[in-house]
């Protein structure tokens, strides 16, 4: 395999396979932060606990 | 305006969703059409138009059907006619989300035929049943017999019947299972089995020696690594690399809006999105890419490797991979299940997609139980699945799988970006998206999704509808050579007294087109919906008003009128709310 063919192998792979390890960590790190902090309306939607002055 | 029936479907997990999102995405298309596609157009140049392509329409087509599904799902409304509608207030707009109800259905009755297939070889690879055919007329000649019915040299003729009633029972049982208990949970099965198969299979391949002609499976990775500028002045090549990337995530499809439309406000899409798209892109060019191309060319070398997978990403599939496979030193047989068990869990979990965006019209709008609509849909692909493998000889099969799986998807993204990017208006969208995000686009994307997207697919369906839908609807598109005054479609012929069968396909569109039209009429009479007015938007246990302290008591029964729904927060028509401060 070329230098070339390689390093463009390497640069694809690791933007794709960086990308997915990135957007899991956070997926997950965002899971615990919302874990941790409940929302105390929790049972409600986003669209109810925005204030109308928001 | 009467609210909806409701529905108490739900995602389980955040990863499972995600995993669900992505196993709609994944499907044959990565392991078949990806590196058919790569090197059929000139490998390092088709990739670099691939992964610009990924950012300025992949991506951004991600996101808006993500955030029109949630935005649907406000209205408790999991089918694209009421996706549509609630983005552009007008009669109109119902009537154009039907082609988010024919194209998922259409699909569903010839895919799962096709995943029938890959079904059927895994059991001829465990069973050894074509080992012994080394060349590739051979095994072609073994997969015509599966595929045409009239034809028995190899198979008998109610095989490829047994493998379709094998494959299709799972999707419809699991479909009816519903969201959480059943698509969830086939994601949460079935993503990690087709990742293990895949990554085994990617380092058997890679780790073959060098074939008869001396050339190591690397030359594969090479050919389609190998940076290469030249090919990107051609046209072909970049309408081939967008075309991939359209295709590989399932978008124009009605299937991620659907999931989607059951999220909440407070739910992230973006990086969801993101997610999804890049696991999508990880099955394809990690190991999509690195298995049938690197297999096929250490076993036919390079010359002869493009040569089949110019022939047709079937071809590299089920007859170039079966004779790698009786060529592997040991565990071939082993190997070769896993080839397309690995293809029939990409399948399953993309089948079980197609059917949710009908099931939610009939489900929402009708009131019709999950169980009876799952099993009604399966019942009629039923129909029309044996029907497409009857007349599989005459291209009824490819003539639906032009119209709907592929000139029909790009005619649905370009509705529904102009519906949520120009009518909906940017600024709205770009709300929209951001409500309950982790993470924030970079505001690039506004421009992007608001005119790059847009004008990149226009050019795609321009492209496509002069050079491949004309042809094919005249019955023109003929191979060289071709006697004139032949009937050919997608560059076959067509056999002598079989052109009937095309038309009563197109015939069938056109009917199905007509009978979902009829059905949005009367879902809209029978539920008393108002075109100019917005849906009532649903809560948790039922509808609430915008800017309420308390919820409706959900056992109250809830008679609320358009003209009762006053929003505080937003623009006219309830639109989406102002950032978070």
């Amino acid at each position: 395999m070329s230098t070339g063919a390689l390093l463009f192998m390497l640069v694809s792979w690791t933007f794709v396979l960086g990308t997915m390890v990135w957007s899991f960590a956070k997926i997950l790190k965002s899971q615990e932060r919302r874990a941790a902090t409940p929302d105390p309306d929790d049972d409600m939607t986003a669209y109810e606990r925005v204030p109308p002055t928001a | 305006m009467p609210e909806s029936k409701p529905s108490a479907e739900a995602w389980g997990s955040r990863i499972g969703l995600i995993l669900a999102m992505a196993g709609n995405a994944v499907g044959l298309g990565n392991f078949l059409r990806f590196p058919g596609q790569a090197a059929a157009n000139g490998g390092g140049s088709f990739m670099i138009a691939y992964f610009i392509s990924f950012l300025l329409l992949g991506l951004p087509l991600m996101w808006i059907e993500w955030g029109i599904g949630r935005r649907g799902g406000r209205f408790r409304k999991g089918h694209i006619p009421g996706m549509f509608a609630a983005l552009w207030k007008h009669p109109a707009a119902k009537y154009l989300g039907v082609i988010g109800l024919v194209i998922p259905f259409v699909v569903l009755c010839y895919y799962t035929v096709l995943m029938s297939w890959t079904l059927a070889y895994t059991w001829f690879s465990l069973a050894g049943n074509y080992w012994g055919l080394t060349t590739q007329a051979e095994m072609a000649g073994f997969l015509t017999s599966y595929q045409n019915i009239s034809d028995a040299s190899a198979h008998e003729f109610w095989v490829p019947f047994l493998f379709f009633f094998l494959s299709i029972g799972p999707t419809i049982y699991v479909l009816s299972r519903g969201i959480s208990s059943g698509i969830e949970k086939l994601a949460k099965i079935g993503m990690p089995i087709l990742f293990v198969f895949a990554i085994i299979l990617m380092v058997r391949v890679l780790t073959l020696g060098p074939g008869e002609n001396g050339v190591s499976p690397l030359q594969g990775l090479e050919f389609i690594y190998k940076p290469d500028l030249s090919g990107l002045g051609s046209a072909k090549v970049w309408l081939a690399a967008a075309g991939q990337i359209f295709f590989t995530l399932s978008v124009g499809m009605g299937t991620l809006q659907t999931y989607a439309s059951y999220l909440s406000t407070k739910d992230d899409i973006a990086l969801s999105g993101v997610a999804t798209a890049i696991t999508n892109e990880t099955a394809e060019v990690v190991l999509g890419g690195s298995i049938a191309i690197p297999a096929a060319v250490a076993f036919f070398g390079v010359s002869g490797a493009m040569a089949v997978a110019q022939s047709g990403s079937f071809n590299l599939g089920f007859v170039a991979m079966p004779i790698v496979f009786q060529e592997m030193p040991f565990g071939g047989r082993i190997f070769g299940a896993m080839w397309f068990g690995l293809l029939y869990f990409a399948g399953i979990t993309s089948s079980v997609a197609m059917a949710t965006p009908i099931v939610a019209f009939f489900e929402e709008e009708f009131g019709i139980d999950r169980r009876k609509t799952s099993w009604t849909i399966g019942g009629i692909a039923v129909v029309f699945g044996v029907l497409t493998m009857l007349l599989f000889e005459s291209g009824f099969l490819w003539e639906w799988d032009y119209w709907a799986g592929t000139f029909g998807l790009a005619v649905m993204a370009v509705i529904e970006v102009i519906l949520y990017m120009w009518v909906f208006k940017p600024e709205n969208a770009w709300r929209s998206m951001h409500l309950g995000a982790d993470i924030r686009l970079p505001s690039l994307y506004k421009f992007i999704m608001t005119y790059v997207t847009p004008v990149f697919l226009l050019i795609i369906l321009g492209w496509w509808a002069v050079t491949q839908a004309w042809p094919t609807l005249t019955l023109t598109d003929c191979p060289e050579g071709v006697v004139a005054g032949a009937l050919c479609s997608q560059g076959s012929v067509i056999p002598e007294g079989m052109a009937v069968y095309v038309h009563l396909s197109r015939l069938l569109l056109v009917a199905f087109i007509a009978f979902f039209l009829v059905m949005i009429r009367i879902a809209w009479k029978k539920n008393g919906y108002d075109d100019y007015a917005d849906f009532i938007e649903v809560g948790p246990d039922g509808p609430f008003r915008a800017g309420s302290v308390t919820r409706p008591n959900p056992n109250a029964p809830h008679v609320v009128h358009a003209h009762d729904y006053v929003s505080p927060l937003l623009p006219e028509h309830g639109d989406d709310l102002p950032e978070r401060p």
